[in-house]
């Protein structure tokens, strides 16, 4: 747990990134998948060009890995690449996600940080 | 008698498809005119009875076997060479299901060009992230 801890600290999401490990959650799933997931009910849409550096990011940063899937008729033969949250990663958006709700209740109580100093 | 049944649904399918288009077109310079289209009579008039020609007689208008969608939807030619394996399977994957929702041919072949392009962006930018990214890659 401390080596997680360890290893999470000093780790920045940008919003897709975020978005992409929320989506994730425990679940394994490729590319196009992850895609559609983001791009329901999404302002902005994504594409290709900003879904794979991404993925590449959260990669490096340790967050997501992935494994190939088998041949598939409708990838025209191809190999999927599945990813999946490790465990970094549930522990880096878990800290997002409590830091989100601490400033909804800031907002809802009326008391932002530095009313109370 | 098989021959003229094939012909009448060749003919039938080809007419509901210009239909469309003539359709959209007319809508698309009314538009640029800078009139309002007159949508609603031309939904009652001709979209509707299509809609229930479709409804009640569906088995006029054959729909493409998955052999030929799936045929269609491979990337020949350069962009298959140079394509990672993983991108390449997610963007077959994609003009499949285009294929299988019956969008037009222009249309899936502009959307592939964006996609590539959209491709080739993210390979530039892994590339030049990737020079100052930690060198963590997963065998």
């Amino acid at each position: 747990m401390n080596k997680i801890r360890d290893e999470v600290n000093g780790i920045r999401l940008s919003a897709l990134e975020e978005d992409i490990l929320t989506l994730m959650g425990t679940q394994t799933m490729y590319g196009l998948e992850i895609l559609d997931g983001l791009n329901e009910g999404r302002p902005i849409p994504s594409g290709f060009g900003s879904l794979y550096p991404t993925l590449n990011r959260l990669e490096k940063k340790g967050l997501v890995s992935w494994q190939w899937g088998s041949e598939q008729d409708e990838t025209g033969g191809a190999r999927r690449k599945y990813y999946i949250v490790t465990g970094s990663g549930q522990k880096v958006l878990q800290e997002v996600q409590d830091y989100r709700d601490q400033l909804k209740m800031r907002s809802m109580t009326g008391q932002p940080g530095l009313a109370g100093a | 008698m098989q021959d003229l049944n094939s012909l009448w649904k060749t003919l039938v399918r080809i007419n509901l498809k210009r239909l469309d288009q003539v359709l959209k077109l007319l809508d698309l310079m009314l538009k640029w005119l800078g009139l309002v289209p007159p949508r609603l009579w031309l939904k009652r008039l001709v979209l509707e009875p299509r809609r229930l020609w479709l409804k009640y007689l569906p088995n006029l208008i054959t729909p493409k076997s998955s052999v030929e969608i799936r045929e269609k939807s491979h990337i020949k030619g350069w962009p298959s060479k140079i394509l990672l394996e993983e991108w390449r399977g997610e963007l077959e994957a994609l003009r499949y299901s285009w294929l299988k929702e019956d969008k037009p041919e222009l249309w899936i072949k502009i959307m592939t060009g964006f996609c590539l392009l959209g491709l080739v962006k993210a390979y530039l930018q892994i590339k030049v992230e990737n020079i100052w990214l930690p060198k963590k890659k997963q065998s």
